[in-house]
């Protein structure tokens, strides 16, 4: 019996795990820590408009900052402390090498009968010096670990959903999360 | 206090362009519940209390109709679905009238916003009128004021527009509404909005007829 519930709990456990929920919130720039800002801002070479925001993503809170500059588009992501956590640049499937984006293509094969893809961002993850200077001066350090987490509009069970899913730097999959679509009847009737 | 001139002004502006015009009340309530993966039943409350026109030059709140519609909607895709729906109408001054719609809806998606498109094709009887036919399109935009994506308890504006184009009769006539909505995206399952709803039909008629309303609207799921 125990061992019944302790499996019923768990299956629970893991589908929650399993669905994206994100809450966001657009912030003023003062809630930052000033030494995150000045870190972040006296490495540009030209004004860059940034938009500060809190998000929630289950128990993890961060600040996530959005910019474009040198022609790409940013998300960078702090702990609520001021610690840059990652960087994530919107790229394409184009931008991907092309022996990376097989695997990753057969990997959602895998899961899923039809997809169509909606949005990919690169991720950095690694020290504080090597995330400025991606930002900064489009410099990769080797120590970085690179993740592709992308935006998917899947058929499964002959029902279309949204997926988010991740990829390590060689293209296996290590996270798959359906996203919650927002209530459209507001905009239907 | 710059927001009512605003709106003085405007109503004042329209009243002086047009041959006819109305103004009043337009509440309306929206339940939704799913029935399956892909079916959702839907039913709609809408009045009309107008309060002000210019034939009458006085202020009356009056009851106009009340609209009860009640649409069986299936998921086609993922931001896209079809309806099909039955109305009926109780009139004050005319005969109660049957609507038939049929709807296809799409949403597109954008970092900031969502704009929902909307094509939509009903046909009206009644015995005071001959049968009208329409075809509507309305584009509407939202656009959260706190952040990129809309999440609870986060205030919203929208924006639509929708042509609408009619025949009665072998005539045919054309309306255009804008409406302009402060929104309140309390949870998925409730959210209020409130704005103002300007039509303008008798385009191909004789006359240009004007109306304002204050709407207010409820949009429950269960």
């Amino acid at each position: 019996m125990n061992r019944f519930i302790f499996l019923f709990m768990l299956s629970v456990c893991v589908s929650n795990a399993q669905i994206k929920n994100e809450f966001e919130r657009k912030i003023g720039k003062e809630e930052i820590p000033e030494s995150t800002r000045f870190k972040l801002e006296n490495g540009f070479t030209e004004n860059v408009k940034i938009k500060w925001f809190y998000q929630e993503d289950g128990d993890k809170k961060v600040y996530e900052a959005k910019f474009k500059y040198n022609a790409n588009v940013y998300s960078v992501e702090f702990d609520l402390n001021g610690k840059i956590s990652n960087v994530e640049i919107l790229t394409s499937k184009n931008n991907i090498p092309s022996d990376v984006f097989n695997v990753i293509d057969n990997e959602i094969h895998k899961e899923f009968s039809e997809y169509r893809i909606l949005k990919i961002q690169k991720e950095f993850i690694g020290a504080s010096e090597d995330l400025f200077d991606v930002i900064h001066s489009s410099t990769f350090s080797s120590n970085l670990a690179i993740d592709y987490e992308i935006e998917v509009n899947v058929k499964q069970n002959k029902r279309r959903h949204l997926y988010e899913l991740i990829f390590d730097e060689k293209g296996n999959l290590t996270s798959k999360r359906k996203i919650n679509l927002k209530s459209t009847d507001i905009l239907d009737y | 206090m710059r927001l009512l001139i605003v709106l003085v002004s405007f109503i004042t502006f329209i009243q002086v362009q047009s041959q006819s015009f109305t103004s009043g009340l337009m509440p309306d309530i929206t339940l939704s519940y799913k029935t399956s993966e892909d079916y959702k039943i839907i039913h709609r409350v809408e009045s009309r209390f107008p309060s002000y026109n210019t034939d009458a030059e006085s202020f009356k709140v009056m009851f106009e109709r009340f609209d009860f519609q009640n649409f069986v909607e299936r998921k086609i895709g993922l931001f896209s679905k079809v309806s099909l729906g039955y109305q009926f109408r109780i009139n004050n001054a005319e005969a109660n009238e049957h609507r038939f719609i049929q709807q296809f809806v799409w949403t597109d998606n954008f970092a900031n916003y969502r704009i929902g498109h909307r094509f939509r094709t009903d046909q009206t009887y009644g015995k005071s009128n001959a049968p009208e036919f329409r075809f509507r399109y309305r584009a509407k935009i939202q656009l959260p004021l706190q952040g990129q994506n809309l999440d609870d308890r986060e205030f919203y504006l929208s924006f639509s527009d929708e042509v609408v184009s009619a025949v009665q009769s072998s005539e045919w006539d054309l309306e255009n509404r804008v409406v302009a909505k402060l929104g309140f995206y309390i949870n998925d399952k409730n959210k209020l909005e409130s704005g103002l709803d300007w039509r303008i039909d008798g385009f191909l008629l004789n006359g240009i007829e004007n109306q304002v309303w204050f709407a207010f609207s409820w949009f429950k799921a269960l």
